[in-house]
């Protein structure tokens, strides 16, 4: 990323330390986006490295690709189908909890809706494995949740 | 809750509720109940009132209102009474619960039904009403209060919707409760505006006002209305001038005069049918016509002005 002589704020980029000690550029216009970036910069000045300890390097390039997109514009339907394509549920997961840790708003409404669009049709097992929890329920529980299920939406198969 | 260790280090669940949330609010119904088949943790959030008011509105706002909402309410209080007590002896062999009456025998019209109440019951206990609402009425067991579209009138009835083929049923609210539809689109519903009873007249508070170019429904029954249903029937129809009046802005009494005229588009200008004359202050049902009610919203006026025109062209 080339960074101009000028002093205008457009064109200034700020420097990103991953938790994992690695460094990387983003366009000040973007940074205003991820608004605990933003508060960063608030408070320790536009010239330092920001810290971030909770975001990774596996992820923060995918973050930084999106807003780059957003600044100039180009987020389409196209594009957002295009970025969440080859990524697997748990990737996906990462990049929401970071989105949602940098109080990025744009996308993290963004994954909320494809995790949701990814959870539609998967079992309840797979759900389980997905957020870290065990099945607490007692077998009656279980049964009471399984009658439930079958007469209150006719027509509709049960999955498992 | 259980939490076991994942390959991310972070759970979702470790989230602040408002972020789980951010995600449950995009989960269709039925993907709602999966999830509360997760855990128990799950099982709470995922059947919150919150989440099910906007599925609610979503799905069923055009078709069920405030006055089927009231039947609802008059059921969970009859469900979530002890065993035996007065109330509770509403429910009868069938296991139905009967909404709330009006009218006297013979003319007695049933609020609302809910079938197979006692599934119910559980959810209720636990404060879930929304959820339970839902699905009584995509289970198709509730019976709720509705007006269905037939050419230029709208007629009361009790409907029940089938989730297979995404249509409803309906039924007559007197108490022989006789099937009057089948395979009724979503298009030809609308909810209930005022608490109508099929069985007995309403009670019209417009009448002092109305003025010619006001839009109303009127109640009217034929001579050949099937018994104990004498007031199930709404007609469009706009407030015209007297006779004896120029239809000129300026000069006109009409608003004054003790007789209502009421002028129903459909028929040429020349035809007996097209006009009516009521008196404005009686409360006579020995007539065919019943109460009336001054229609306010543009969307209503609107949709009539398209079944006439729709009517026009036949």
């Amino acid at each position: 990323m080339a960074q101009e002589a000028s002093s205008s704020t457009s064109s200034k980029t700020i420097s990103l330390k991953t938790g994992d000690g690695e460094i990387f550029e983003i366009e000040a216009s973007a940074a205003k986006q991820m608004k605990t970036v933003q508060r960063l910069i608030d408070d320790l000045g536009d010239d330092i490295t920001i810290p971030l300890h909770n975001v990774f390097s596996k992820e923060l390039p995918k973050i930084i690709e999106y807003y780059k997109k957003d600044i100039t514009g180009e987020i389409t339907k196209d594009f957002e189908a295009e970025f969440v394509k080859d990524l697997n549920d748990d990737e996906v997961k990462v990049l929401f909890l970071a989105a949602n840790y940098l109080d990025a708003n744009k996308l993290f409404e963004f994954l909320s809706q494809n995790i949701a669009d990814r959870l539609e049709s998967k079992s309840v097992e797979y759900v389980r494995k997905y957020f870290g929890v065990e099945n607490d329920f007692t077998p009656e529980e279980e049964s009471k949740l399984r009658e439930e299920r079958a007469w209150s939406f006719r027509g509709i198969k049960e999955d498992e | 809750m259980k939490k076991i260790e994942t390959s991310s280090k972070i759970s979702l669940l470790n989230l602040p509720e408002s972020t789980l949330d951010v995600i449950l609010e995009l989960l269709s119904p039925i993907e709602l109940i999966n999830m509360s088949k997760v855990c128990t943790y799950l099982r709470g959030k995922c059947r919150s009132d919150h989440l099910w008011d906007n599925h609610m509105k979503h799905k069923w706002g055009r078709v069920f209102g405030h006055f089927a909402f009231k039947e609802w309410q008059w059921h969970v209080t009859i469900i979530t009474k002890e065993e035996g007590s007065v109330l509770n002896q509403q429910i009868n062999i069938l296991n139905g619960s009967l909404g709330s009456f009006s009218g006297s025998w013979p003319m007695l019209c049933v609020g609302s039904y809910l079938e197979e109440c006692h599934n119910f019951k559980s959810l209720l206990l636990a404060n879930h009403f929304m959820m339970a609402l839902y699905l009584s009425l995509e289970s198709g067991k509730f019976w709720f209060p509705a007006q269905l579209y037939r050419g230029l009138y709208v007629h009361d009835a009790l409907v029940s919707y089938n989730s297979i083929t995404d249509t409803f049923r309906a039924r007559t609210r007197s108490w022989n409760g006789r099937i009057v539809g089948n395979d009724i689109h979503w298009d030809k519903l609308r909810f209930s505006p005022v608490e109508t009873s099929s069985c007995v007249r309403h009670v019209s508070d417009c009448f002092q006002e109305l003025k010619p170019g006001d839009h109303i429904e009127i109640q009217w029954r034929g001579n050949t209305q099937a018994p104990y249903e004498w007031f199930a029937d709404w007609w469009y129809a706009v407030i015209g001038h007297l006779d004896s009046c120029n239809e000129n802005e300026n000069y006109c009494l009409c608003q004054n005069s003790e007789t209502l005229v009421v002028e129903f588009k459909q028929y040429p200008q020349r035809s007996s049918m097209r006009k009516a004359k009521l008196t404005r202050h009686t409360e006579d049902s020995a007539g065919n016509y019943g109460g009336i009610r001054k229609l306010h919203s543009q969307e209503e006026i609107q949709k009539w002005n398209e079944l006439l025109d729709h009517q026009r062209y036949i």
